[in-house]
């Protein structure tokens, strides 16, 4: 805008000279007419801007990785005095790795809608999220420039895969006291029943309904999962500060999530979410899917003892707790192994370097460009 | 477009190059302003540039002409049929040029007359102009539009590119403004009707944007031209309203301009001279300005020749340049152009610098002066004294009032002669009564030098007493005698009348000294009173001896102190300078003492120069021969030149030997400065003589044959080759400037626009490629579009498609597809 301001400037400098020099009417008129045209320039912009409004919009809600997706930016504009021009600036940024993009979009004199639509694909998972920072409407010269208001901002999850993993389910993922706990006398007599059952309520996931039961009650009942504590297995989920790291997490944890969905394993995720855990329980699709989501939007969290307050607040009898992390010291590997109270306990260390790993019988590396042959080593 | 990833960080979020879904307005409505903003354009143009020069074209013809073109050409943007149209609107402009070349060649010269008609009215200069057939009113006006009209269609075409394909204020403002250019540089208006139309147009194109733009990092991306919302037409009603108001607000046979903008404008004026005066310091001597500073350092001087000089006589010569006859100080200017006004009424169209030649050529000889001017400034053309040449026989110069021969810097010829009479300086007798006298002797016996009238003595008292001035009043002021009037012939008659008023005039204006300095010239250089007066020649010969052994030549003077006099510093502390100094000086005690006198700047030949080179031959003058002097009026005589710089050659006066101080020929000092680049003027006579030699060739005069038929066939082939080429780089920038576009514009558009011109191919009989449609319709429609190497892929099939259409299609339809698609 300033170099717009320069050149007006010195046209009206040309301009006055002009007037000078020139004694003729014409320099007059020509003169008072490049003094008028900015004054006409931003009482058209006081009349138009007051109209124009602009949002993000995105093309998906969810998309795979690599898989092409848009941000739509509609800009609005009165009709009878649409807008001369609507500058825009956005950010594109990735919860899960912090990069972020700038861009300046610029719409020219229209009418009612326009809509710029910024194609994208991300590489990486997480929650990418199109803002509008700022919108301005400048005059016809582009000497003035009014705020315009900005209304809604997009946001697009780049999932990680869903295959499950090639990992080793065994028949042992179940704690002994979970199998002895369930009722023989249960409806059913199913051996994989949970330890409660209640009525449906609103809201219930439909993977949680007991058929078996609901057919005999006539009611739809529901498995209900018990206390979080009770779950055979854990995992901790611990994101670092590198993308690659971030995404080879997700990656893993998806995949071996949705192993236990597949063979109807629930389990329980822990997550550290500000100074605390958070922690969330699942035995479908849709359960994961929202614990995924969630861990997609979590930004990079500040440097705390997630394995300690684990171990203070979590830490109860459990068959296998899963650890994703993207390092992990040899001290903390052995006090994990010592306090622990898990029947058993797996380190996976995500898209750490060669240099950097433990070498332990529960360590695993997981490296981003062999994620199979990595996990296939898993046993759950 | 390509996949941008960023280097400096792992990234994974790849983005495009955005795309303007949709937005912008109607499409219609869109040409349509672009068809209104092109009349505009056209017809603003074409009625200014005929209103400006009064052209006889038909106006109403021609704003047909503009909307019939813009029209066309509007329709051919939007069929996509622009190119063709160009190419045959070409075409049909060649043929009608063709078919019609008498009445276009007749009306190109029309116009031209009517625009040096306007440039002569309206500037001091004089404008050639062409002779054309006898036509009447109709067939000129017939004419001169349909040569206006002609003119008209390439320029339609050049804004309708910059309105429809680029929508760029710039470029059209490139366009048309030199057709206003044209008439503004001589002040001359154009109607204000048009001037409107061309101020809406340029607005309109300045306000209306072309295209959506994204900047992402340093990378900077651009969609093609929108459409414009059918405001715009609010806009622009609303421009053209506002031009309308401050027409009828403010009529222009009401406008009056404030009076400070004028004296801003004054103000402007005087600050730029005197900085161009600070910069250009070796302009001192070329008289290219209406002042001249003398506290301008001398040091300018590069050593390189700007004049060559002839002579057909061996005499000396002064080449007077600027002349300077108001003293401010620091500085010599002209008297101001109202000073001059009565006595143009008075000498009724003689120029006072022909007045010398008056005289006759019966009784002096004429010496002819050529010269070539080869480095000085064009705006001054050196002229001898007595110039007998009139404005009549040299179109050429502005003879300015009495000063000097101005020339045009564009204009002025580089090569000039002139006649001076040779007078010989036995006329100088101070005295008009004796002069007539003498002349008539002269003219009786038709012999200059049978004059035997005796010099009188003690007419001209040196001291500037009063009795002295009323002296000299009468001897400036008074006619000849009615009876010796009556007996002089013509031209010498009216020659003494208008002497008469001249040096009436000359002893009103070139006598102003300032108090201060006057008094101190008189004391410094006439103490006491002077009981006796002396000749005229004699009183010249003294200031000259005197002002010339006062002080000592050097080029190093030093500079004026900052609020003092320049030549009372110089006559009464410095007592140093050069040719400027002792010529101010010597201007200044004549005038104290009551001789008109005033500071010329030129050049000076010394007659050994002259001879030496021959009639034929020619002298080089270099820029550091650049001379000041004084000259004196004499009354019955005209001007004569004061050599007052110590060693500087004067003009022989030998006169009354009893009386008469010999003329201080021998240089008091000679300056040993070296003839070097740093040097300032030299006197003459000291000065070893650029000797002219032999091998100099005087510019050989055109001969007045046409060029032969081999020429005019190699030019025209020549022409043609030229042609081309022009053409072929015409179609390869095409070609390039497409493959770039294909390139920067996003995938999908792409290859959208590459589909478009294969249908292009397909016109002309070839196939269409089903893998392009194939990728034009995933484009066009599909939700991710393609892939960068599809659009490769789709580049490949175009040159495939135009390939097979190549090799099937006839030679002619070759070529036609090679010109139109490229």
């Amino acid at each position: 805008m300033w170099g717009r301001r320069l050149a007006y400037l010195a046209v009206l400098a040309a301009g006055g000279l002009f007037f000078i020099f020139f004694r003729g009417y014409l320099s007059y008129l020509v003169f008072l007419f490049l003094l008028i045209l900015p004054v006409l320039s931003f009482v058209w912009l006081l009349l138009s801007f007051r109209f124009a409004g602009v949002r993000a919009q995105a093309s998906k809600a969810a998309v795979e990785k690599k898989e092409p997706f848009s941000f739509m930016i509609r800009a609005k504009s009165s009709r009878l005095f649409p807008i001369p021009c609507l500058r825009v600036t956005i950010e594109i940024s990735n919860a899960l790795g912090g990069e972020t993009e700038r861009e300046l979009l610029s719409f020219p004199f229209f009418a009612g809608e326009a809509v710029m639509e910024q194609p994208c694909r991300s590489a990486c998972c997480g929650k990418l999220s199109c803002t509008v920072r700022r919108a301005r409407g400048l005059d016809f010269l582009r000497l003035f420039s009014l705020p315009v208001r900005v209304k809604e901002s997009a946001a697009v999850f780049v999932l990680p895969s869903r295959t499950p993993a090639p990992a080793a389910v065994t028949e042992n993922c179940l704690l002994p006291d979970f199998a002895e706990l369930s009722l023989p006398t249960a409806p059913g007599n199913d051996p994989s029943d949970p330890f409660d059952v209640r009525s449906y309520q609103p809201g219930d996931p439909l993977s949680r309904i007991h058929w078996k039961l609901s057919a005999k009650q006539g009611e739809w009942i529901v498995r209900e999962g018990g206390s979080s504590a009770e779950r055979s297995i854990r995992f901790l989920v611990e994101c670092g500060s590198q993308l690659l790291e971030n995404d080879c997490i997700m990656e893993t944890f998806s995949r071996l999530a949705f192993l236990l969905v597949e063979h109807g394993i629930p389990a329980q995720v822990f997550w550290p979410e500000d100074a605390e855990l958070g922690s969330q329980g699942f035995d479908g699709e849709e359960e994961a899917s929202e614990i995924l989501e969630v861990l997609l939007s979590r930004s990079v969290p500040p440097a705390f003892p997630v394995l300690e307050l684990f171990r203070e607040e979590h830490w109860k009898k459990c068959a296998h707790l899963i650890y994703i992390t993207p390092k992990c010291s040899p001290e903390r590997l052995t006090g994990l192994l010592e306090a622990g109270n898990a029947e058993r306990v797996t380190v996976l260390l995500c898209g750490t370097k060669q240099e950097q790993e433990i070498s332990h019988d529960v360590v695993i590396p997981v490296r981003p460009d062999r994620l199979d042959d990595c996990l296939a080593e898993v046993e759950l | 477009m390509k996949w941008k990833k960023r280097h400096e960080t792992y990234s994974a979020l790849f983005m495009q190059a955005p795309e303007v879904r949709q937005g912008g307005g109607h499409g219609w409505g869109s040409l349509l302003i672009g068809c209104l903003l092109l009349f505009l354009g056209l017809a603003g143009t074409a009625w200014a540039f005929v209103s400006s020069f009064a052209l006889p074209a038909h106006l109403p013809l021609l704003l047909a002409l503009a909307a019939c073109l813009s029209l066309l050409l509007t329709a051919g943007y939007r069929w996509r049929f622009a190119d063709i149209l160009l190419f045959l609107l070409s075409a049909a402009l060649c043929l009608f040029l063709w078919r019609f070349q008498g009445e276009i060649v007749q009306g190109f010269l029309c116009t031209v007359n009517c625009i040096t008609k306007a440039y002569t009215e309206n500037s001091p200069f004089e404008f050639p102009t062409f002779l054309v057939e006898e036509m009447t009113d109709l067939e000129r006006q017939r004419c001169c539009t349909m040569f206006v009209g002609a003119c008209m269609v390439p320029v339609a075409g050049a804004l309708s590119w910059a309105v429809f394909r680029r929508r760029s204020f710039v470029c059209a403002f490139v366009f048309t403004f030199p057709f206003l250019l044209a008439a503004l540089m001589f002040t001359i208006t154009p109607n204000l009707c048009a001037m409107a139309m061309l101020l809406v147009f340029w607005a309109g194109l300045a306000f209306l944007p072309s295209r959506a733009r994204c900047c992402v990092g340093k990378q900077n991306f651009s969609s093609g031209i929108q459409r414009l919302p059918a405001a715009s037409f609010l806009m622009l009603t609303l421009m053209a309203g506002v031009v309308s108001l401050l027409l009828f607000a403010i009529p222009a046979e009401e406008y009056q301009r404030p009076e400070q903008v004028d004296d801003l404008r004054v103000s402007l004026e005087t600050t730029g001279q005197r900085l161009v005066e600070q910069v250009t310091n070796s302009l001192l001597f070329s008289g290219s300005r209406d002042q001249a500073n003398l506290e301008n350092q001398t040091d300018g001087f590069s050593g390189k020749t700007v004049l060559e000089v002839q002579s057909s006589r061996g005499t000396d010569l002064r080449l007077r340049g600027f002349t300077g006859s108001v003293y401010n100080g620091s500085s010599w200017s002209q008297l101001p152009q109202d000073e001059y006004a009565l006595l143009e009424e008075s000498l009724a169209g003689t120029s006072p610098l022909n007045l010398s030649g008056f005289l006759g050529k019966d009784l002096f000889s004429s010496i002819r002066v050529s010269v070539r001017n080869v480095g000085a400034s064009r705006e001054i053309l050196y002229a001898p004294y007595a110039l007998a040449t009139t404005p009549e026989e040299f179109p050429e110069a502005d003879y300015v009032h009495d000063s000097f021969l101005r020339g045009d810097w564009l204009t002025a010829p580089l090569e000039y002669s002139m006649d001076c009479l040779d007078v010989q300086s036995s006329f100088l007798y101070g005295d008009r009564e004796l002069a007539a006298e003498a002349y008539l002797q002269c003219v009786q016996t038709n012999d200059p030098s049978s004059q035997e009238l005796p010099f009188p003595e003690g007419l001209y008292y040196l001291d500037g007493s009063e009795y002295a001035r009323e002296e000299m009043r009468k001897l400036y002021c008074t006619p000849v005698p009615d009876d010796l009037l009556a007996a002089l012939p013509e031209p010498l008659h009216t020659w003494m009348e208008e002497e008469t008023e001249y040096s009436t005039f000359v002893y009103d204006h070139y006598l102003d000294v300032p108090e201060d300095l006057k008094e101190t010239l008189l004391d410094s250089f006439y103490p006491g009173a002077q009981s006796e007066g002396l000749p005229f020649d004699n009183v010249i010969s003294q200031v000259e001896l005197m002002v010339s052994t006062s002080a000592t030549y050097s080029l190093d003077a030093p500079q004026t102190p900052q609020g003092e006099d320049f030549i009372e510093y110089f006559v009464t502390e410095s007592h140093e300078g050069y040719c400027v100094h002792f010529a101010s000086t010597a201007v200044m005690l004549l005038r104290s003492m009551g001789i008109p006198a005033r500071y010329v700047e030129g050049f000076a030949l010394s007659w050994d120069e002259l001879e030496e080179a021959g009639p034929e031959g020619w002298v080089e003058v270099k820029d550091s021969r650049s001379h000041a002097w004084a000259e004196a009026y004499c009354p019955g005589f005209g001007w004569v030149p004061v050599e007052a710089t110590p060693g500087g050659g004067t003009v022989p006066m030998v006169s009354n030997e009893t009386e008469s101080e010999p003329v201080s020929s021998e240089p008091e000092e000679l300056s040993s400065a070296p003839e070097e680049a740093s040097s300032a003027s030299q006197p003459v006579s000291s000065h070893p003589v650029q000797e002219n030699s032999s091998s100099l060739m005087s510019y050989a005069e055109q001969e007045e044959e046409g060029a032969s038929p081999v020429w005019q066939v190699l030019l025209c082939v020549l022409g043609v080759i030229l042609f081309c080429a022009l053409l072929v780089l015409l179609f390869l920038l095409r070609r390039s400037l497409r493959e770039k576009r294909y390139l920067r514009l996003p995938a999908n558009r792409s290859v959208a626009l590459m589909y478009r011109h294969a249908l292009g191919a397909v016109r002309f009989g070839s196939e269409m490629e089903p893998r392009l449609r194939e990728l034009a319709e995933k484009a066009k429609f599909s939700r991710n579009g393609v892939t960068e190497e599809e659009r490769r892929e789709a580049r490949s099939l175009l040159t495939q498609v135009y390939g097979k259409a190549a090799q099937k299609l006839p030679l002619w339809k070759r070529v036609l597809l090679f010109l139109w698609k490229g």
